[in-house]
């Protein structure tokens, strides 16, 4: 029956001719470039709590986005009614508020023309996520808190969610590119808290990728609520740390976050453009030791930030951010590669149709050195190791940084000794760049969704584990 | 579409649900219309027009509830949405803890929800207004940059269930915002103010841009401080983010119930010198009669919006309930559910949320201490779990002899969140409406601060 799977078709040709021709006829009417993003998608979130279905959602979401850009500005209208009249109406919504702001516009500029092709590509996927019953979805998620629950007495609250998504995208633009994209991601996410003698703690697992269901087949999708539970519980015993300057190490996901977050939006060509990073002026100069180096790469296929063409249509490609300790690259769009001079990297992302294509990063990672994590404990012999992240924030024109950790330790005499808890860092960015004293050779990778300007799309971050000395740590005593 | 429209599809997705096997279904639709206006550098670079409307529906069987949404009208997707939601909601698990939906309610009119004059607001006044704020942030040679942000809507919602709820109500909403760098030799800074309300004449572009730029300038040249315990003086943007969290989420029923709050067993018990009152007020309304950015006739299941005390003379009264959690514990719900979208089940938070003072104002705190910090904005928030609270100070200062001496470098306060309410010394009168958050300055006498040196 339709209900269980979704009314899911290609785009017929008639449909991409119309749209070619309303593009024709915005351009004669003097638009200097126009793209149209249409989307088809269909996703399932589920939700248990306490061995309870909470949430259980499926839904088809489609609608279209354009976009015109006149004399430096952009018009955007978007709407989910795709008969012919709506199409028209929204084109020339886009259109006359392009118009409006090309005349009002101080900075003006062209878009650079790319070559136009015509593709039909799709992300990895083994087994259908359309294909896998619900039922199927949600006895993963249901197996999942009961293991959560059941790894210790002191777990009062299990939550566990299965989410995945399959779409079907069309871009189009006025230099004749014709891309037609099927995307798919899966996620899956354990929180569990644990409660002991009016201590009470949190611990966070996650997995997901480009991927089909085959991911939750995998050992760690199994095994992610004993996981989420056992961490919890280790928390339990943890005592808050004191506040100071400490000689630290991050662990990969930390280093990732840091790197992502404090480096890698410093390095998205349209905060630079706006004056709003510290290495608008920096490109070629030496950021931080020669040891370090930062890669944005989203042809990392089965990752959460993969994808083989961006929002506009622009192949993906692998970029040093900073190379041996010099900044190398920006991360750019249609737009900011145009203003500065450059080609564009594949970096701009949209949420969905009923939003427009900004810089954004994919998969970026701190690249791994030649130290094994003992002889970084050896290096910093009294310090803090510091694991995880609950969030972090960032703030690139001043270039500092600050995050939450998941759980820290103490090091003592080059040994991880006592489990802290509610640990925060902070610093400049540039500083710790500088202060590394030794990277890791191991790399890990860590999922996550990036969230700018009301925009949230899926990334991953890694990196090695790293030590760094004279990190301010914020704690409670 | 037209109004009538929009309910009879309700109407005919409810009977068509009604013909299966389920015991209640809910509609919520709605229909927004909205602009965005994007200046960079002090140029306009992007300008939307946003149209957005969609329904979205609950079926519950045996207390398993399955939702999906359409934002396509024609009736085959809509009969698609409601047979995906009752197949979801049969093969949920059945929770005995689900006792009902709101029953049919009769509502207050509440006033001042929409400003005609941003139903009909055109793309050109838009750009004029962000224009006026960003000319209004160039006050100094040393701002390097002027970025402002413009939206404005407005909105309809319907809400009917299986129950006889049959609810609409309309808003209409704006909102500006001026971020601002700052640049003298080689040090950077940058200031951010913004303005929200439902009415455009509440709304000054010339002073967001000049007090962003201000802040901006205030911020060059940072000092690191000794790590000490200070008396700290919080200026309402950050008491705002700081209860948005602490309060606001952490008396959320759901989070209580769970045992994921540190608030959990604490309702009747003293949190707070008695000075301290805090109010979810659904029906705000302001001095102007304005209604607040949380203010509605009902809330996201079609259950009135009320006043409900949640911290009086400084005790814990009250957590924030939906139907469901209300339910849980034979409570009544307090019209707490809110609906961020068609797409979205509803999920329990905060309406408005209203602070209320006694005397003095952030000036008058300042010139009282001899040595403190003064928190402007700290983009943190506490551990909900335990209440632990160690975050970055994102842009504050040192208070020196009743005055403000300089912008702190790089510092960060750790504090547990009852230990902050216990050591609230003073709350001003100095209110600012900070979008859903009525507040003034507050006075807290001791905090530990960790600074750089």
């Amino acid at each position: 029956m339709a209900y269980e799977k979704p009314n899911y078709t290609a785009y017929g040709e008639k449909m991409i001719d119309f749209l070619e021709k309303l593009i024709d006829q915005t351009l004669q009417k003097g638009a200097e470039f126009i793209d149209l993003r249409m989307n088809n998608s269909s996703f399932n979130t589920i939700v248990i709590v306490n061995g309870k279905t909470r949430d259980i959602i499926s839904a088809i979401d489609k609608g279209i986005g354009i976009r015109v850009f006149i004399n430096g500005a952009w018009g955007f209208s978007c709407t989910d009614r795709l008969d012919k009249d709506s199409l028209t109406e929204a084109m020339d919504s886009a259109f006359k508020i392009a118009k409006k702001a090309g005349e009002l516009a101080k900075i003006n500029f062209k878009l650079e023309d790319q070559t136009p092709y015509k593709k039909k590509v799709s992300f990895p996927q083994k087994i259908s996520l359309l294909d896998t019953s619900i039922e199927e979805k949600l006895k993963l998620a249901i197996d999942l808190d009961k293991q959560a629950k059941e790894f210790d007495v002191r777990i009062i609250n299990t939550n566990s969610s299965y989410s995945d998504f399959v779409g079907e995208h069309l871009l189009l633009n006025s230099f004749g590119v014709q891309l037609e994209m099927k995307v798919n991601f899966i996620r899956i996410v354990s929180i569990n808290y644990a409660f002991e003698a009016g201590v009470r703690q949190r611990g966070y697992q996650s997995i997901g990728g480009t991927a089909g269901f085959e991911l939750a087949e995998t050992e760690k999708a199994q095994n992610l609520g004993i996981k989420a539970s056992e961490e919890a519980i280790q928390l339990l015993k943890a005592s808050p740390a004191k506040a100071g300057k400490y000689t630290i190490i991050m662990d990969p996901a930390l280093t990732g976050v840091f790197i992502h977050e404090a480096f890698g939006h410093a390095c998205e060509a349209d905060a630079v453009l706006s004056g709003e990073s510290i290495l608008a002026d920096k490109i070629g100069e030496q950021v931080g030791l020669e040891t370090v180096t930062v890669v944005d790469d989203p042809t990392l296929s089965g990752e959460l930030g993969y994808y083989p063409y961006d929002s506009e249509g622009t192949p993906s490609q692998k970029k040093y951010l900073v190379e041996n300790g010099v900044l190398k690259n920006f991360m750019h769009s249609l737009e900011t590669s145009s203003r500065l001079g450059t080609a564009p990297t594949g970096n701009a992302r949209a949420q969905n149709y009923q939003s427009i294509p900004i810089v954004r990063m994919s998969n970026t990672y701190f690249q791994p050195g030649n130290w094994t994590l003992e002889e970084l404990l050896e290096e910093v012999k009294n310090g803090l190791y510091l694991g995880g992240w609950v969030y972090g924030y960032c703030e690139p024109t001043k270039g500092s940084f600050t995050f939450k950790c998941r759980q820290a330790f103490t090091i003592e005499n080059g040994e991880r000794k006592k489990l802290l808890r509610d640990v925060g860092l902070s610093g400049m960015t540039l500083e710790v760049l500088n202060n590394i004293l030794g990277i890791g050779q191991d790399l890990e990778f860590s999922e996550g969704t990036c969230g700018k300007q009301d925009q949230s799309v899926p990334v991953t971050d890694g990196g090695p584990h790293i030590a760094v000395k004279d990190v301010v740590v914020g704690g409670l005593t | 579409m037209m109004e009538e429209n929009y309910l009879s599809y309700g109407e005919k997705c409810l009977e068509f649900a009604q013909t299966e096997d389920i015991d209640l279904a809910e509609v919520y639709i709605s229909n927004a219309r909205a602009i965005n206006v994007e200046i960079e550098k002090n140029s306009i670079k992007t300008a939307k027009f946003l149209y957005d409307h969609g329904i979205g529906i609950r079926c519950i069987k045996n207390g398993s509830i399955g939702f999906s949404f359409s934002t396509d009208f024609e009736w085959e997707s809509l009969k698609n949405m409601v047979l995906t939601a009752i197949k979801l909601c049969k093969t949920g698990i059945p929770d005995p803890d689900f006792k009902d939906l709101p029953h049919s309610h009769s509502y207050s009119p509440v006033r001042g929800m929409v400003d005609k004059a941003l139903t009909t607001i055109e793309i050109d006044s838009a750009m004029d207004l962000c224009l006026r704020t960003a000319d209004s942030a160039q006050i100094d040679n040393r701002i390097t940059s002027i970025n402002v942000d413009f939206f404005c809507g407005d909105s309809q919602r319907y809400i009917l269930n299986t129950n006889g709820i049959k609810a609409n109500s309309k808003g209409t909403a704006i909102q500006i915002s001026a971020e601002i760098a700052a640049k003298e030799d080689i040090d950077v800074s940058s200031g951010f103010e913004f303005q929200a309300s439902r009415f455009l004449k509440e709304i000054d572009p010339e002073t967001v841009g000049s007090s962003a730029a201000e802040i901006a300038l205030k911020s060059l040249h940072t000092q690191s401080i000794e790590t000490g315990t200070y008396p700290v003086i919080f200026h309402p943007i950050a008491v705002s983010s700081l209860l948005s969290s602490s309060i606001g989420s952490a008396l959320n029923a759901e989070a209580i119930q769970y045992k994921q709050s540190y608030l959990t067993d604490r309702i009747d018990t003293e949190i707070a010198p008695d000075q301290l009152n805090i109010l979810d007020n659904g029906l705000f309304i302001n001095k102007k009669g304005i209604a607040g950015l949380g203010t509605s006739k009902f809330d996201g299941e079609g259950v009135p919006h009320q006043k409900t005390s949640l911290v009086s003379a400084g005790i814990l009264k009250n957590y924030l309930y939906d139907s469901y959690t209300a339910g849980k514990e034979n409570h009544k719900s307090s019209g707490n559910a809110s609906r961020f979208s068609y797409r979205t089940v509803p999920s329990i938070s905060a309406t408005n949320l209203q602070v209320l003072g006694n005397s003095g104002d952030l000036n008058s705190f300042i010139s009282e201490i001899e040595k403190g910090i003064l928190v402007w904005d700290t983009g943190d928030q506490p551990n909900l779990a335990t209440g632990d609270f160690s975050g970055l100070i994102s842009s504050g200062f040192k208070i020196e002899n009743g005055a403000i001496a300089y912008p702190l470098k790089n510092a960060m306060m750790g504090i547990n969140m009852l230990d902050f309410f216990k050591q609230i010394y003073q709350i001003g009168t100095d209110y600012r409406t900070i979008f859903n958050v009525i507040t003034p300055s507050l006075w807290v006498a001791d905090i530990k601060i960790a600074g750089s040196n």
